[in-house]
């Protein structure tokens, strides 16, 4: 509240279409950097394709790797647009207005790229088909007791469910960038945007279809990653079969999706320079948030370790012991807690930290490094524990084409968000105005407070 | 199953059913009626989670599966007077603490009134809330 400013409309429109309507040297700059790790990761993906999973570390023992651990971490991403965007539209937070569509656009793009890693994973997709349940020649039926039926109905019911959502919202918009735009460009947004007039009727639909979606949106957002956790949850996989796996891996996503949100928010304000609407506040608010999710994530954590111990099964023991002891994974732990609470958490108690910038967007990042690692400790020492049968005893190391695959799909995600934002407005144009019509001050005494119209 | 049909019931369908009804959620007495059938269903489920597990007597929980499903616990009258006393009991400590202690905190009621306005705002009234950082 206290870096609000007072911007007209013709200006929001402006500053909040420049990048649609203009091409800056930087977007290219980006465009070209961020396609590189996009080009690195479908080369590693075609060598893959060609040479077989081979050219990876994988093998028959340990069977998930850096792949699925990718693919849990973008999951992981992925929560951050509900979180923001509807439980903040629930609760009328005003410092959401910035931030709701770019973390929803991100839960699309983070999603897909989710969704793409198991494909990929396959070695041959192009034989994805022969595990669809649905050609009742071959008498295949959905294995409805397995987790691989329930993820991908719970990955879609999300991307299908923050895509309306999106798309809901971006309604308005679509309409004021038709009505400044000339050409194929006209047509284009005019299709997308139905007819949008603005009538009061409209407005009510509009306003009433977003408060429905957000409603709607938290039960698949609180599914979604526990549908993912059960992957391992529901085995008998040592450091897999938990019961705490759901809200772990929840209260996990929710943490590693903010901070990726607070990366995200500070790449928007210095490549679209959204000074005006991405200020300071946001990351402040966004930072005290992560408090308390930081906080309940190491809570989980530490509770993942107790339900190990405290059950003293000897496997269970002895993946635990892999984890504490053994390099790289006893580093990977100690980093994960670092990079996950004790270098951010007392960082982002001070104001002065959560107000800086370039500070946030740091420490942001570190969380993301720490919520890797964390992933990759849950899913491959369990799969490297040694039972009595020697058969049966593998490593893992990553090899590079696999290294290149995670690179490939922060590309992805980097052009997605990239390419999205230069043909529709990152932040949404209408609730900026909305909120510069409901910003109001009161005098309490001799002082002048900021205040909200409530609606 | 009599626990789980009761806790289903009383959490999830009879909780839906009732408040999207905009009459309902916006009465006073709406919500809490629901909050006590949702009371009454988490209490089922409590007994549906512990009551069968803690009927295994100890000598089946060494099997990998279970072989023998014990019989129905039915509460008696012991376990109903005990039910209904534990309930009062903590009713009755918040009964006497709202003597001691006001309920709604007044400082903070304070705060809020300073912080509510109403004001005019084109054809209508709106409420202003100040957010003081």
């Amino acid at each position: 509240m206290q870096d609000r400013k007072t911007l007209g409309d013709t200006q929001i429109n402006d500053e909040l279409l420049w990048f649609v309507s203009n091409t800056p040297l930087r977007f290219w700059v980006l465009f070209v950097l961020i396609g590189s790790l996009l080009g690195s990761g479908i080369v590693a993906v075609s060598i893959m394709f060609i040479f077989g999973l081979g050219v990876t570390g994988l093998n028959p023992i340990v069977a998930w790797g850096f792949m699925i651990t990718n693919f849990v971490f973008w999951v992981g991403i992925s929560h951050a647009g509900v979180m923001i965007s509807a439980i903040l539209r629930l609760c009328q937070a005003e410092w959401r207005r910035p931030v709701t569509r770019a973390a929803e656009v991100l839960t699309i793009f983070s999603m897909t790229t989710a969704a793409i890693m198991p494909l990929i994973h396959m070695g041959r997709p192009w034989r994805s088909y022969w595990v669809f349940p649905y050609d009742f020649a071959r008498g295949v039926w959905p294995n409805v007791r397995s987790p691989l039926i329930w993820d991908p109905s719970a990955i879609f019911t999300y991307l299908s469910g923050t895509a309306m959502f999106v798309y809901v919202a971006l309604l308005p918009d679509l309409a004021i960038a038709r009505d400044r735009s000339v050409g194929w460009r006209r047509g284009f947004y005019a299709a997308l945007s139905l007819g949008w007039r603005g009538t009061p009727r409209q407005w009510k639909l509009q306003t009433i279809a977003g408060i429905l979606l957000s409603a709607l949106i938290l039960p698949v957002f609180v599914s979604v990653h526990s549908i993912v956790s059960w992957d391992f949850g529901v085995s008998l996989v040592p450091n897999w079969h938990a019961t705490i796996f759901a809200p772990y891996f929840v209260i996990g996503a929710v943490h590693s999706g903010v901070s990726s949100v607070l990366t995200l928010m500070a790449a928007l304000r210095w490549t679209l320079k959204l000074e005006n609407f991405i200020t300071p506040d946001l990351f402040d608010s966004l930072g005290r948030l992560l408090i308390a999710v930081a906080t309940a994530w190491l809570y989980f954590f530490v509770l993942e370790l107790l339900f190990g111990f405290y059950g003293e099964e000897p496997n269970e023991l002895a993946v635990r012991q892999l984890q504490f002891t053994q390099f790289p994974f006893n580093m990977m732990m100690i980093l994960t807690i670092i990079l996950g609470y004790i270098i951010p958490v007392p960082l982002w108690l001070f104001r002065s930290v959560r107000r800086n910038i370039m500070w946030m967007f740091v420490i942001s990042i570190l969380v993301n490094i720490g919520m890797w690692m964390e992933r990759f400790l849950i899913i491959v020492p369990g799969l490297m524990y040694r039972h009595s049968q020697t058969f049966a005893w593998g490593s893992y190391t990553p090899s590079l084409v696999e290294i290149f695959i995670v690179v490939g799909t922060f590309g992805v995600v980097g052009i997605g968000m990239l390419v999205f934002s230069k043909f529709f407005p990152i932040i949404p144009i209408a609730d900026a105005k909305e909120g510069q019509i409901l910003a109001d001050e009161i005098q309490i005494g001799r002082v002048s407070v900021p205040a909200v119209i409530r609606e | 199953f009599v626990p789980f049909v009761v806790a289903w019931f009383s959490n999830f369908a009879i909780p839906l059913f009732c408040l999207i009804w905009n009459p309902i959620r916006r009465s006073v007495w709406g919500p809490p009626a629901v909050s006590i059938s949702v009371m009454i269903g988490t209490f089922a489920d409590r007994v549906r989670l512990y009551v069968g597990p803690f009927s295994i007597p100890d000598e089946d929980l060494k099997h990998h599966m279970l072989e023998n499903i014990p019989a129905t616990h039915m509460p008696d009258f012991a376990d109903i007077l005990i039910i209904v006393g534990w309930i009062a009991g903590a009713v009755m400590v918040y009964l006497l603490a709202t003597k001691i202690i006001p309920t709604i905190s007044a400082w903070e009621m304070k705060e809020g009134m300073l912080l509510y306005k109403e004001r005019e705002y084109s054809r209508s009234k709106v409420v202003v809330l100040g957010k003081p950082q």
